[in-house]
This record gives C-alpha cells, structure tokens and sequence, in this order.
C-alpha cells in the first residue's frame, strides 16, 4: 500500500488522464500469459522492495479486494515462482505494452463505464 | 517540495544552520513535535514544503480555493504519544501561487527523484484541472499504522 | 518621505558656488542629453567565465528565471524570464541559442498549461522562437539532468513526471517536438554519446536508449543494479568527463560509469571520504553539489558534517580530487554555506557557490581556493549554475 498508493490512490482508480484505474483490468490482465507478465513487470511491482512471495500476495489481495470485476473462480493466484520468473525481465515502454493488453481485451469494462483511459 | 528550509519571504534571507531542518534544542522539539504548525510535528518527518495548516488548511484539509493532490509521496513516522509508526501522506494543495508561510523541509527516508513515491524532491501537483503544477502548501495525512 | 528640496537646493548652490570660486575662468558646460533608448547587448561568443544562475523562485515559482553574471567583473549582465516551475537554461555547443524549458498557465497560476522550449538569442537575451511541446515537464528541485543537448547538439531531452516517466525529444534544427520515450521506472537523462543517454532506475539500473536520426528511440538497453537503493543510493546529481558520469552516493562513495562499445560500465567505485571522516559524520551534501574541470580531470565535492540523511543539506568546505589518481588534493573552506557549484572549462578555471536560501554569488579561484568576490542580490531561490 505505501509504495502503490502514492500514484494509484488508496482504492485503485488512479487519475483520469494521469494514473490508470487498476481497478478494471486487474482481471482481464490476469487472465492472459501477457497480461499477468505485465501485472508483475510495470515498474511499481517489479521495483518494489516486496520480495517475489510478498508481491506475489499483494497481487492476489489486489485481485480479491480492488478489482471491480470480480475474481472468477478459475483464475489463477499468483505464486512466488511465477512472480519471480516474470520479475526478472524490467518492462520500459508501460504505456505501450498496457495499450495493446487493453486493446486484446474483448471488454474490459463493467457495463456503462467508459473505456477511455 | 522545496528542500529550502526556512526561508522569511518578503524580508532579507535570514541564513540557518544547516543542520537538519526541524531539529530544534531538545525541550523545543518537545514542545512542538504536537503542533501540527511546527516544522517539529512528527508527522512532518519527511514533508517538503509549505504547511496548510498557516496556509488557511490543516494538516489533512486543503485551504479555500485549492485541489488536493491525488498523487504524491509518502512517509513513515514515529507517533511519540502512542509509540507507533504511522504511514503518511503528504498530499498536496494545489492551483494557487506558493503560500510562502512556515516552510518546513525534513528528509527521514526520502529517496533521488528515480524512487519518486519516497521522494519529497518532486513538486506533487501534477494531475488534471487545479492540481496541474501551481504548488501551494502541503499536508500530512495519516493513511494507516505502518507494519 | 518629505525631501527637504531646501537643503538640496542649498547644497548644489553651495557646490556650484565652490567649482565658480576654483574654476572662475569659463562657465562649465552643461551635460548633453544622453541618446534615447539604448538597450545592451551581450558580446558573442560568451566568455567561459560567465555564469547563468538559475532559480524557480519558490515563494512565487511563476517568476521563474535565469541570470547572467560576468565572474571576472562581478557584473549582473542581464537576465532571461523562463516561467513557472523553471529548472534551467540549456546552452547550445556552438554558443548561437539558447534553449529554455519553460512552463505557461494563461492566467498565471490557472488557467490552460502550455509548455514550450523557447529559443533565446545569446546577444539580445531575447525570443526568437518557441517550440510547443506536450505539457508533462516534471517540476521537481532543479536538477541539471532535468534538460540535455545529445552531444551532436542536435536533440534536447526533457524529463516528463505525470507521474508516468519519459522523456521529450525535441529537434532543435527542425525546431520540432520529435516524441516521448518511454522510461517507465527510471528517471531524468545523462547523454552519452552523439544520440544516446541513459536514465536512473528505481532498482538501481541504468536504463540506456539510443535514438535514430530522427530522435526516435532505435535501442534502449537495462542494465543489472549497479548500486544499492536500499543502503546507499546515488543522488541525481552527476557529471561528467569526457565519456565517464561520476556520481556520489548519500555516504560518499564515488560511482563512474563509462560508455564502453556503445553501452554503459560501471567502473571501479572508490570512497571521497576516510574511514576516519566518516567516523566524524563527513558526508556529501548539497543541490548541485558536485562540479568537474575536464582539462585538469578533477571532481570538486561540497562536504559537511552531519547525520544520515542530510544529503541534501549545504556546506562550508569543497573538496577538490584528481581524477586520475582517485585521490584528494585539495580542501577549499568556503566563506559561506555552499549548496550548488560549478566550475568554468577554461584553462584558468573560476568555481563558482552559491546557497538556495542566499542570493550571494562566491566566485573562488579554482586552483588556489581564493575567494576573488562575492555578488550580491542575485535571486530569490538560486539552484543550479550553468557555464558554457
């Protein structure tokens, strides 16, 4: 919480224009190889002093508590081992990669919300 | 933001020891580590800038006229009436001119501008609408006990 | 206050009395009227002795500038206005511009935010011209790796915080914004080489990109942490010589980082400080608190005693290292408290000081340590200082 809600807010919405909302694609993005990759690799996780177990942890409580669309069942956690194989490769163009994640999703907004990010 | 210590606006620069700022003689720092218009306030332990609470706000509450921040940093510090560390979030009040009264900058735990959500060195107004930029003082909000 | 216009009056009889009593022959002639609207202009190319001191003005931080002073006279040369939340001035190679990172709000502290590079004329200190670029400036404690020329003198590099990372590119010959490189994780730029620069990142690697003829980025490489975010970090404020960046970490150890094949190496890390100065609480401090002379290939460091965490605090003494031989050479003790120096190129080089809550310039001999002359009234908040 205190490395991540500087910029994301307490709940997860972010800034319009400035922080993206987490609290939409937390799911969608766990539920793809890329997507989950990328939950692990944007500078906030990767960097943070959590170590792979603990981000690993905050990651899942993120999914079950912030995420507007709620966890399916079948979606896997996060492990330790999964988090520190993604870990090891640092993600640099952010905005680029997280566009086509969004791109790829069929939906990723609740009804009657815009997408606009 | 700031890291400029306490500067009197309007008046000939006064200079100060540079010793940390905020650290006053021992009996001094008592008397204001509670007084949230005193650089000394424990929760000030790692603000940058102006405090709302001379500036027409609190220390949680903005003053007339200004947006709080969404983004910022944040610092952990130690609660000398109860014991306990406390995380805290030096949100920002923005869209007005610097306030210029009670300039307080101390730097427990604050990191370079590449480690941005410890970093104090950052002007924190930086979003949509009023917070985009003009800084006008800063706040100390508690956001939980530190674990 | 009322004038007493008497006595004024009965002076200059007085005095024009006494000049007729010793000059009786002619009757002196009166002064002629000076030429209407004379305005100065700077001479070309600028002397290496001059400094621009720039400051964000904090208390009222939409009065940016950045001032001019000769430290040879001691003169104030001019000044250049660079709006709200101002870091620096950029000087180009070949001393024809001057560029400027400036931010805009149409109603001074509200409004529409715009922000531009502006083109200065050298001579006029004047605009000649103004490039729009996306309105993302991070506005942050000056840091002279907030704006960069590439070393071809062709790309400027600005540092964007929203709080997302990148940095702007802007095209000084097309005088165009080119685009944003991404930098998530890493901040600020350090060029180094025709097109390329490198980035610090939160977990202690250096991010490396390389940008096409176009300023676009055509590589961007990441190299391991190289130093230790958790217990000892490097400040921000590194320079430079020739292809190595030195930077200091919050406890005194100096880091080099080379530009070897096209990538960047950390080189050999050695202590600005014994074991016995560190026992004694000696630490680097300051804004700008670092300053480099190529030519004689040595570091000068502001130092001060204090506790941890006071690498921002300001000193009264700048050690002075031969690069070469990773030794300490010299201690100049400085009159006053020294936040932010820099060093001229030249052969015979000034070292300038100056403290972000004083607005006196020093001006030292950088050989001898002398202190040649102090400037007064230079500024509200001074920050970083640029030589050419």
């Amino acid at each position: 919480m205190l490395q991540c809600m500087g910029c994301h807010t307490p709940d997860g919405r972010g800034e319009p224009g400035h922080v993206p909302s987490i609290r939409n694609t937390l799911v969608p993005f766990a539920n793809t190889a890329d997507g989950r990759k990328f939950l692990v690799q944007v500078p906030g996780s990767a960097q943070s002093k959590l170590s792979d177990a603990e981000l690993a942890d905050v990651l899942n409580w993120m999914i079950e508590n912030l995420s507007a669309i709620p966890r399916p069942p079948q979606l896997r956690r996060f492990t330790a081992l999964e988090v520190a194989g993604y870990r090891r490769t640092p993600l640099v163009s952010v905005a680029t990669v997280r566009a086509r994640l969004v791109a790829a999703q069929p939906t990723t907004q609740p009804p009657g919300q815009s997408a606009a990010q | 933001m700031g890291s400029l210590g306490a500067i009197l606006v309007g008046a000939s620069t006064v200079p100060l020891l540079p010793v940390a700022r905020g650290a006053s003689p021992a009996d001094d720092k008592a008397k204001h580590v509670n007084d949230p218009t005193s650089c000394d306030y424990w929760r000030h332990c790692a603000i940058d800038g102006y405090l709302c609470g001379c500036c027409g706000g609190s220390e949680n509450s903005c003053p007339p006229g200004t947006e709080m921040s969404a983004i910022t940093w944040v610092g952990t510090c130690h609660n000398p009436i109860d014991g306990k560390d406390y995380v805290v979030s030096y949100n920002d009040c923005c869209g007005k001119s610097t306030c210029g009264r009670c300039l307080c900058n101390r730097n427990e735990r604050d990191t370079p501008l590449y480690i941005p959500f410890q970093s104090n060195d950052y002007n924190w107004c930086s979003g949509s609408g009023k917070t985009n930029i003009p800084y006008h003082c800063s706040t100390a909000r508690i956001v939980s006990v530190a674990r | 206050m009322k004038s007493p216009r008497w006595v004024l009056s009965a002076a200059v009889a007085c005095a024009l009395l006494a000049r007729a009593l010793l000059w009786p022959a002619a009757a002196l002639a009166a002064l002629p009227p000076d030429p209407a609207a004379i305005v100065q202009s700077l001479p070309r190319p600028a002397s290496p002795h001059w400094v621009w001191v720039n400051d964000f003005v904090f208390p009222h931080m939409v009065s940016g500038k950045a001032m001019l002073v000769d430290g040879d006279s001691g003169r104030f040369l001019g000044e250049l206005d660079t709006g709200f939340g101002s870091q620096r001035v950029v000087l180009a190679p070949d001393g024809q511009v001057i560029y400027s990172p400036e931010t805009y709000f149409s109603r001074g502290t509200r409004g529409e935010r715009t922000d531009v590079i502006t083109l200065y004329d050298p001579s006029h200190l004047s605009p000649v011209g103004e490039i729009v670029i996306p309105p993302k400036r991070s506005s942050n404690m000056p840091m002279m790796s907030n704006a960069q020329l590439t070393d071809d003198g062709r790309f400027l590099l600005i540092y964007n915080f929203t709080p997302a990372q990148s940095i702007t590119v802007v095209d000084t010959h097309s005088r165009k914004f080119v685009g944003e490189v991404e930098t998530s994780g890493c901040a600020l730029s350090f060029p180094t080489g025709a097109r390329s620069f490198f980035s610090l990142c939160a977990d202690g690697a250096l991010l490396h990109t390389v940008l096409d003829d176009t300023g676009h980025a055509s590589k961007s490489d990441r190299t391991e942490p190289l130093f230790d975010v958790d217990h000892d970090p490097l400040t921000e404020k590194g320079v430079r010589v020739g292809d190595t960046w030195y930077f200091v970490s919050f406890s005194g150890m100096l880091y080099p980082f080379k530009l070897e094949q096209g990538s960047v190496k950390l080189q050999q890390t050695w202590p600005l400080l014994s074991v016995a100065e560190k026992a004694q609480n000696w630490r680097p401090g300051g804004l700008q608190q670092l300053a480099v002379h190529a030519g004689l290939n040595r570091l000068y460091a502001i130092m001060h005693q204090g506790p941890p965490e006071t690498h921002k605090d300001p000193g009264r003494e700048v050690w002075v290292y031969d690069l070469a031989r990773k030794a300490r050479i010299h201690k100049i003790a400085m009159k006053n408290n020294s936040g932010s120096i820099q060093v001229t190129r030249d052969p015979h080089p000034l070292l300038f000081s100056i403290f972000i809550e004083s607005t006196v310039l020093d001006v030292y001999d950088a050989t001898t340590g002398n202190l040649l002359r102090s400037v007064t009234d230079i500024g509200t908040t001074p920050t970083v200082l640029v030589t050419p």
